[in-house]
């Protein structure tokens, strides 16, 4: 079998059926090195990467470290993504050319695209330009320029997405990359994180007063911070019988993902949100508490995240907890944001791979609070099975993923998810109010919407009117509901907080509004102002992204049998632009089984959809198209079939009926 | 503007005021004169650390100081607040 004989389209199974996805490259752009060979070296013999920080001014800051890497070539996220995805290809053995091209996709998750151009845009407004040339000079810097530039140096024209979770953005995209191979809708997914140093990010995360001064050291006593860092890794996903079939080294199946949202506090870890995330990847994944080997932490070396951090795996692994060795390898390679979950995947498959689990350097025991086996000693040989690895983000939004050594589930019984799920549409909702902040605080009244900005107020006002419609009450049911959102926010709170860094320096930030200008703020407000805990999920601004998010929720809720997921997308028009109508629109999604369970309205049944990528780049139209759809579609006189050209090149195609059985 | 040489009354007065309008956005049921000497912001009165963090920047903005950050920890009453910001009085 050669390398490249890769079998042109496959048959779509039942979602009954999942097909197995199997990790096959590796790509590393890192502070420790490039390539998976310097990354893995490095964590094993705990050499930081860590250095001075060289491209922006370091005064005013509680440290001068960073994860930054110093070339070669240039610091931008582009040149990452395209470094990593070619390492990755090459060794899986894999020529990009020679793959069929509308099964072979790209996801990627990050927290801000191309900070670097964004900032110079944003300082040129503070200098006197226009709202409008702020818009033109940061649009080609928005985060989902980058899976759609990757795919066309490729040639790949199947599914095309930017996750922006923040820092758990990596973990994101590979849970959306595993879905797309596991239901059948690619055989080969490039799949990663990506985020470039700014200063934005190290003088929100220092007026946090999370910042480490010296060094960061995971789960330790006196431990002070994290350590900001950049990087990109890039896995190669892949259907595990073709993978095998071509005699490709498999380093890890992905077994599958767990998620949850804290709906708590912005900012804040949650013991309860982080241990349901657990709890939730342990149950999709089939897994007992005694399967587990070791865990990569997301292990900040803050001292709120390590201690709740703990406090969750005790909770959920109880007296084997002690016996699970945890890790993080962040104390060497920084926290690279949204690239960071996909680093740690990175390791936790050459974990699986060498049966070697990569230490925590820089440890000092005595935390009262940290009582794991943080492998400290160095190195420790202990030939793991299974990996959890986590990643937690603001806005409470959290997603762990599981993997196994290759052959591990090949001795246990398929697993199955039952009869094939059907999805049925039960709450509609379109804002478009000029004035969104003010139809906030009239639906909300008892809400702190202190630094809510336009497409915050959307998304708020919209996911409450949809869940209305739909019958359900956040307050009673949050525990069962969620949000997949696509967004793009409208810079008005990214320019206010450049100007005060211009300014004022880092401390003349408003600790507040850092957790403003990330681009899942809408979704993470939403979720936390309306309590909703079972996902948290953001799109990059796709336009139109209703689609994208529909067949996010679908995807989910086939694998968690059951909830309500707001989807849809939220667009606020940047001051001096023009584009689609403003506004948010939304719909709640659900399975067939629990819209009837509780004599829900059932608009129309989503009865399938499809996804491309390749067109020219520039459509998008808002996301009502597909609520008028939906509209059509309940009317029952013939099944709609629903087109959408996204911004960033993408198709999708939704095929919507009345639901009359 | 601040005053070149403030009584603590009138700084105690002014933070008052701050930490009153960060509740009032909070959409908190507390009033002004719930806030005073003894009251733990945190345990009392629902305020997280975020909030004593946005508070504490909003002070260092109107009375143009800064606080250090290792000062600007565990400040969960208004009289610990206002005796950092008088420490950091600008000398004019």
């Amino acid at each position: 079998m050669t390398a490249n004989a890769f079998p042109d389209g496959c048959q779509r199974l039942g979602a009954n059926a999942p097909r197995r996805v199997a990790v096959t490259g590796l790509g590393v752009v890192s502070c420790v090195g490039r390539g998976k060979d310097d990354f893995w070296s490095a964590l094993l013999a705990r050499r930081s990467g860590l250095s001075a920080v060289e491209s922006f001014p370091t005064e005013g800051l509680r440290s001068r470290l960073a994860g930054e890497i110093k070339g070669p070539g240039p610091r931008q996220a582009l040149a990452y993504v395209l470094e990593a995805a070619r390492q990755a290809l090459a060794d899986a053995g894999l020529e990009p050319s020679a793959l069929p091209a509308a099964r072979s996709g790209v996801a990627l998750g990050t927290t801000q695209g191309e900070p670097i151009l964004t900032e110079a845009a944003l300082t040129r407004r503070v200098q006197g330009g226009s709202p409008g040339d702020l818009f033109r000079e940061a649009f080609p810097s928005f985060p989902g320029s980058l899976p759609a530039a990757l795919a066309r140096e490729l040639g790949w024209r199947g599914p095309n997405i930017m996750l922006t979770s923040a820092c758990a953005a990596g973990n994101f995209a590979l849970a959306y990359a595993f879905e797309k191979i596991a239901r059948g809708r690619a055989d080969l997914m490039a799949a990663g994180g990506v985020d470039i140093l700014n200063r934005t990010n190290y003088a929100g995360f220092n007026r946090l007063q999370a910042v480490a001064p010296q060094a960061c050291a995971p789960f330790s006593l006196g431990r002070k911070g994290m350590i900001p860092a950049e990087g990109c890794a890039v896995l190669i996903l892949e259907e595990l019988s073709h993978a095998r079939s071509r005699g490709a080294r498999v380093y890890a199946e992905i077994l599958g993902y767990g998620a949850s949202c804290d709906a708590r506090h912005v900012t804040a870890p949650d013991l309860d949100g982080v241990a349901r995330a657990l709890e939730d990847c342990l149950r999709c994944c089939g897994l007992a508490a005694s399967d587990v080997d070791y865990i990569s932490a997301h292990g900040t070396g803050t001292p709120a995240n390590d201690r709740t951090e703990t406090a969750a795996i005790q909770r959920v692994f109880g007296e084997r907890a002690p016996r699970i060795p945890v890790s993080s390898i962040k104390a060497v390679v920084g926290h690279a944001m949204g690239a960071a979950t996909a680093l740690e995947a990175a390791a936790s498959c050459l974990a699986l791979e060498t049966g070697v689990l990569p230490p925590t350097a820089n440890f000092t025991p005595g935390d009262p609070d940290c009582g794991l086996d943080y492998v400290t000693e160095g190195p420790r040989r202990a030939g793991p099975q299974v990996v959890l690895s986590n990643g937690f983000a603001f806005g409470g939004s959290n997603l762990v993923i599981a993997l196994a050594k290759d052959g591990w589930r090949d001795a246990r019984l398929p697993r199955s998810e039952g009869p094939a799920e059907r999805f049925v549409i039960t709450g509609l909702a379109r804002v478009d109010d000029p004035d969104p902040a003010a139809l906030a605080e009239t639906l909300l009244p008892d809400k702190d919407l202190r630094f809510v900005d336009r497409p915050m107020a959307y998304a708020l006002a919209g996911a409450l009117l949809a869940l209305q419609d739909a019958g359900l009450d956040p307050a009673r049911a949050g525990d069962r509901i969620g949000i997949v959102l696509d967004s793009s926010g409208e810079l008005e709170h990214h320019l206010e907080y450049h100007r005060s860094l211009l300014e004022d320096g880092p401390a003349g930030v408003e600790p507040l509004m850092f957790p403003a200008i990330f681009a899942n703020a809408a979704a993470s407000r939403t979720a936390v102002l309306l309590g909703l805990k079972l996902l948290n999920e953001s799109i990059a601004g796709s336009f139109p992204g209703g689609e994208s998010a529909l067949a996010c929720a679908c995807d989910f809720l086939s694998r968690h049998r059951g909830g309500a997921l707001v989807a849809g997308g939220v667009w606020a028009a940047p001051a001096g632009t023009s584009g689609p109508p403003e506004g948010a629109a939304l719909l709640v999604v659900e399975t067939l089984a629990g819209a009837r369970s509780r004599n829900a309205r059932i608009y129309a049944e989503v009865v399938g959809w499809g996804e491309r990528f390749g067109l020219p780049q520039g459509g998008g139209v808002g996301a009502e198209t597909l609520l008028d759809a939906v509209r059509a579609a309940s009317s029952g006189r013939a099944p709609v079939v629903h087109e959408a050209h996204g911004l960033w090149g993408g198709l999708m195609t939704v095929s919507l009926a009345a639901c009359n059985d | 503007m601040a005053p070149e040489h403030p009584e603590p009354q009138e700084i105690s007065r002014i933070v008052r005021e701050v930490i009153f309008d960060a509740l009032q956005k909070k959409k908190s049921r507390f009033k002004l004169e719930d806030i005073k000497e003894g009251v733990s912001l945190t345990r009392d009165l629902g305020i997280d650390s975020l909030d004593i963090l946005q508070m504490t920047a909003v002070c260092e903005k109107r009375f143009k100081l800064r606080i250090p950050d290792d000062e600007n920890q565990n400040l969960d009453e208004l009289g610990s607040i206002v005796k950092v910001l008088a420490k950091h009085w600008p000398k004019t």
